[in-house]
């Protein structure tokens, strides 16, 4: 399939109606998505066939992507309901059912009650919520869920969770910070591509200030890495 | 039935038991290579023991084959158990605990409560 066409058939994924900010809710968009996918598996083989993972699965959109390049089988995970909710309808329009399946599960958790042996996949595919509200103590508990550093936290359950490859998005200016990480990790990483990604911007709530909603907020242009990393084998060193 | 096969219970990790009250079954296009390829990863005596529970027409040997790549109506089985019996509505209930971990609409809830996260 070529680009053009999967990205066409993406277009098809129906998006959040009522995207929750705290969250950090938004659709990768078919564009995006296409891309990502297609990059993965044209010059690394990375999902034809290959068994997946989608950390933040959200409306389905990468997992959908991989599965029409011929991937077998996804594993996505989501703790909102909601989401996952209209990731099935997504999965549906598709008829991706047998290919897809869903787990509601906080990968903000230190530990999960899944054996991440048995689910390892060859490849992780995720566009991580980047937590770009800085964590202060005058706001509430439930409201900060996407403290900064939470795509630390998934990329630590991708590092658990893949056999071979990682696919993921994060802020350019945290790029030293993830190759340290990744040089900790024992991972290869390089940067394929650097974006620029428009994220509803998120407000402080304050009194007698119109609550922007993710659909309505002002957008935030934030430069963002596409990258790609390796496990490393450890006969390779 | 592939997604309960790769839960486990909260502290010590037990295999999940199985309490399904709606179970679906689906017809699904049989790939050989994909089910070759997941056979390693499953729990076989906890599959068994599913598929015992939920009381499935469906006979697994004690244990799994040698040579499963040659033994097509084994691979056949488990392909029929794994992807073609969806949990609809039910519970994966942890041996040791007894914690519920309720599954709506095919989804298990792994959501765990601030009181069991170590």
């Amino acid at each position: 399939m070529k680009l053009k066409e999967l990205e066409s058939h993406l277009s098809n994924v129906e998006n959040f109606s009522n995207a929750k900010e705290y969250l950090e809710q938004y659709m990768t968009t078919p564009h995006l998505a296409a891309r990502m996918i297609y990059t993965a598996q044209t010059q690394y083989d990375d999902i034809e066939s290959r068994s997946l993972i989608d950390l933040g699965i959200g409306t389905g959109m990468l997992s959908i992507a991989s599965c029409l390049l011929n991937a077998d089988h996804v594993f996505g995970f989501d703790c909102d309901l909601d989401a996952l909710g209209l990731c099935q309808l997504n999965i549906k329009e598709f008829e991706l059912e047998s290919s897809i399946d869903l787990i509601q599960a906080d990968l903000r958790r230190m530990s999960l009650p899944i054996d991440l042996n048995r689910i390892k996949a060859d490849t992780v595919i995720m566009n991580p919520p980047f937590g770009t509200k800085p964590f202060s103590t005058s706001t509430e508990n439930q409201d900060e869920l996407c403290l900064s550093g939470i795509d630390m936290h998934f990329l630590n359950y991708a590092r658990q969770l893949a056999q071979h490859s990682i696919y993921s998005l994060h802020k350019t200016s945290t790029r030293d910070h993830i190759y340290k990480k990744a040089k900790d990790w024992n991972m290869k990483i390089d940067v394929l591509a650097v974006l620029q990604f428009d994220i509803p911007k998120l407000e402080k709530k304050r009194p007698n200030r119109k609550i922007s909603t993710a659909s309505n907020a002002p957008l935030k242009s934030i430069e963002v890495d596409f990258i790609r990393f390796e496990i490393k084998d450890n006969a390779d060193d | 039935m592939l997604t309960s096969n790769i839960l486990k219970g909260v502290t010590r990790g037990f295999p999940l038991k199985i309490k399904a009250d709606k179970v679906e079954n689906v017809s699904v296009d049989y790939n050989r290579d994909f089910i070759t390829r997941i056979i390693p990863r499953i729990e076989y005596d906890a599959l068994r023991a599913a598929v015992n529970d939920l009381g499935l027409n469906e006979s697994l040997p004690e244990t799994m084959p040698e040579a499963v790549q040659q033994d097509d109506e084994f691979l056949k089985t488990m392909h029929k158990v794994l992807l073609e019996y969806e949990i609809e509505e039910g519970e994966l209930i942890c041996p040791e605990t007894g914690r519920k971990f309720p599954i709506s609409k095919g989804i298990p809830n792994m959501l765990l409560q601030e009181t069991e996260v170590s």
